[in-house]
């Protein structure tokens, strides 16, 4: 009986998710007479540097956004203005509400050799000789934080918030101050709340092909790039698949440091 | 002698609402103060404002001659026990106690030693090593103590620190707080609800009703001479019934006076069940308000029985040695120094 409950479920992962995936995992490993690591080598040969870029990339943004959410996070649990509080709340989740694709096209305009922050910079005062186009993976990286940073900071500044607050103010009365509250006592009880935002951020971002495209496409780029190009352009779907089976083993990896540090807490 | 704390006209505003008003307050080293009242009475905004959580509106708070009403929490040096323990779980106990003592900068060493002393202390021995979630709530409250006293703080904050454990762990532990207060000679206020904890616990009992003190005083002084009828009241003087004041004294439906310093009028008589005495009818009672009723309902709570007697169109309970028959005529005594009485017109 139970059985037939998640029946329904069941059956549209396998024949929506599952079945689809396996076709193309299996895609990446059959040649025209049978299986072969052909489409591998022909991933490799060509797309070794973007791979390295895409986890460059991604990486450096899941590093940033890491810091920036536990910042904001840190000074909507701890800040000591009210209303500075008030504003960073209301003013942080703004672009969660923005699509990818809109991010980049406005960094775009942002970023650019004469660009929005250069012409601000250099109304500064900042010499004009110093202003230089963000075009390249550093503007990637600049959009991806911008915005993914309101997702994971939603998810950590809620587990922070969800904290027993005499636990902070036990620690202040102790004679902590703000930072050693938020590194003591704060940041090991919401840990994993951290891993996963920085997880579910890095594979997301891993699978964005709009932001790379808007804002560099030069290569080396992201994986994201090359495989669309394999398959709009030149009709190759092995290769394409083969880069997505490469995506999903870098993706993969996150998971399982994340798998067994969730392990590791269980057995303590 | 330097009192340990000083609390001068302090008023604490919730928004446009004042929660505290003009509350004094001295402590003398190695006093123990009660905080007691309802719920809603500002007791606990007082602590938290001595701990610095809470803003002074008006007013100046002194620790040891130093202000501190405007510095931050950690700057304070008092150490304060939560009635949620906030022990941090992520931490063992040995971790708990000796945080204040890393953060004032500590050998690894020394820290140990002070660890295992206050665990001997604290009858926590061999326990250092546990997560908070593997000990019972006693001992989880013991562990808060031991780290609020690891830092020998000149003033201890508790914030009814014992009102979510179960009766008998509660009593037992209120003995060792109490026993260790002494030894250590430790100053400390103490907030609570509960009228026995504060009487058992403290030197001297501070009453508060609607953000003003009601009444200060030793726990035999509140006791015996309650200053108004809500104080009475909240001691446990629950039964009440109208007299009348007058020539100085008021009278007992059935015979007896009890002089008072009111002017005459209608009066309130405020007693306690226990000290109030149910008589058979016909017998001469000894000095004290008497009064004729019926016994409605007879219980027995043990050690002696408690009777409901109907008198004046009211109900009021009584302690009895016997047990007199539902429905029978009988009279109440209330002794001379049972009687708390008030003027009507007084809330």
């Amino acid at each position: 009986m139970p059985f037939l409950l998640v029946a329904p479920s069941l059956l549209l992962v396998g024949a929506f998710f599952l079945f689809p995936l396996l076709l193309s995992v299996q895609g990446a490993f059959m040649g025209a007479d049978g299986p072969t690591l052909a489409h591998f080598r022909t991933a490799f040969g060509l797309y070794r540097n973007d791979m390295l870029v895409t986890l460059l990339i991604t990486g450096c943004a899941t590093a940033l956004i890491g810091a920036g959410s536990i910042a904001i996070g840190g000074y909507l649990t701890l800040g000591g203005s009210r209303r500075a509080r008030a504003v960073l709340a209301w003013l942080y989740r703004w672009p969660l509400f923005i699509p990818f694709i809109v991010a980049g096209q406005s960094m775009r305009g942002f970023l650019g050799q004469n660009g929005l922050m250069n012409s601000a910079l250099v109304g500064a005062g900042m010499p004009e000789m110093w202003a230089q186009s963000f075009l390249d993976w550093r503007g990637i990286v600049i959009t991806f934080v911008w915005k993914q940073l309101p997702f994971a900071t939603l998810l950590i500044a809620g587990a922070m918030a969800a904290m027993d607050r005499a636990q902070i103010e036990a620690a202040q009365n102790l004679g902590a101050g703000r930072l050693r509250v938020l590194l003591g006592v704060v940041l090991p009880q919401v840990s994993r709340n951290i891993t996963v935002a920085l997880i579910l951020s890095f594979v997301t971002m891993m699978g964005v092909l709009s932001v790379p495209l808007m804002i560099s496409g030069q290569s080396p780029s992201m994986l994201t790039i090359p495989m669309a190009w394999r398959i709009n352009s030149l009709g190759d779907y092995a290769t394409a698949n083969a880069l997505g089976v490469l995506a999903c083993l870098m993706t993969g990896m996150v998971a399982w440091v994340w798998l067994r540090q969730a392990a590791a807490e269980k057995a303590k | 002698m330097q009192s340990a704390l000083t609390v001068e006209g302090v008023c604490v505003d919730y928004g446009a609402s004042r929660v505290l008003r003009q509350i004094n307050l001295t402590v003398k080293k190695s006093e123990f103060v009660a905080l007691l009242g309802a719920s809603g009475c500002g007791k606990t905004t007082l602590l938290r404002a001595i701990a610095g959580f809470v803003p002074v509106a008006q007013g100046r708070i002194g620790v040891e001659g130093r202000d501190i009403t405007h510095a931050p929490p950690e700057a304070r040096g008092n150490a304060m026990v939560f009635q949620s323990y906030a022990l941090w779980p992520h931490m063992t106990v040995a971790r708990n106690i000796g945080y204040g003592l890393k953060l004032r900068g500590w050998a690894k060493a020394r820290i140990a030693a002070r660890v295992v002393e206050l665990l001997a202390l604290l009858r926590l021995d061999g326990l250092g090593d546990r997560l908070p979630a593997q000990l019972s709530g006693g001992q989880r409250q013991r562990v808060a103590l031991g780290r609020a006293l690891a830092v020998e703080p000149p003033l201890l904050l508790l914030d009814e620190p014992m009102s979510n454990l179960d009766a008998r762990v509660r009593e037992t532990l209120r003995h060792e707080l109490r026993a260790l207060q002494r030894q250590l000679g430790i100053t400390a206020i103490h907030v609570t609800h509960d009228r026995e904890e504060a009487m058992t616990l403290a030197d001297r009992i501070l009453l508060l009703r609607d953000g003003v003190i009601a009444q200060e005083g030793p726990p035999e002084a509140l006791w015996s001479r309650p200053a108004s009828a809500y104080v009475a009241d909240f001691l446990g003087a629950t039964n009440e019934l109208a007299v009348q004041a007058g020539g100085g004294a008021v009278r007992g439906g059935a015979g007896g006076a009890v002089a008072v310093a009111l002017p005459d009028g209608p009066a309130r008589l405020l007693f306690r069940p226990q000290e109030a005495t149910v008589l058979p009818v016909g017998e001469a009672p000894p000095p004290g308000l008497v009064f004729e009723g019926v016994a409605r309902q007879v219980t027995y709570p043990g050690g002696g029985f408690r009777v409901a007697i109907e008198t004046s169109g009211r109900q009021v309970l009584a302690d009895s040695a016997w047990s007199p028959a539902e429905g029978s005529a009988v009279r109440l005594l209330v002794p001379p120094a049972a009687a708390h009485v008030f003027a009507a017109t007084q809330t």
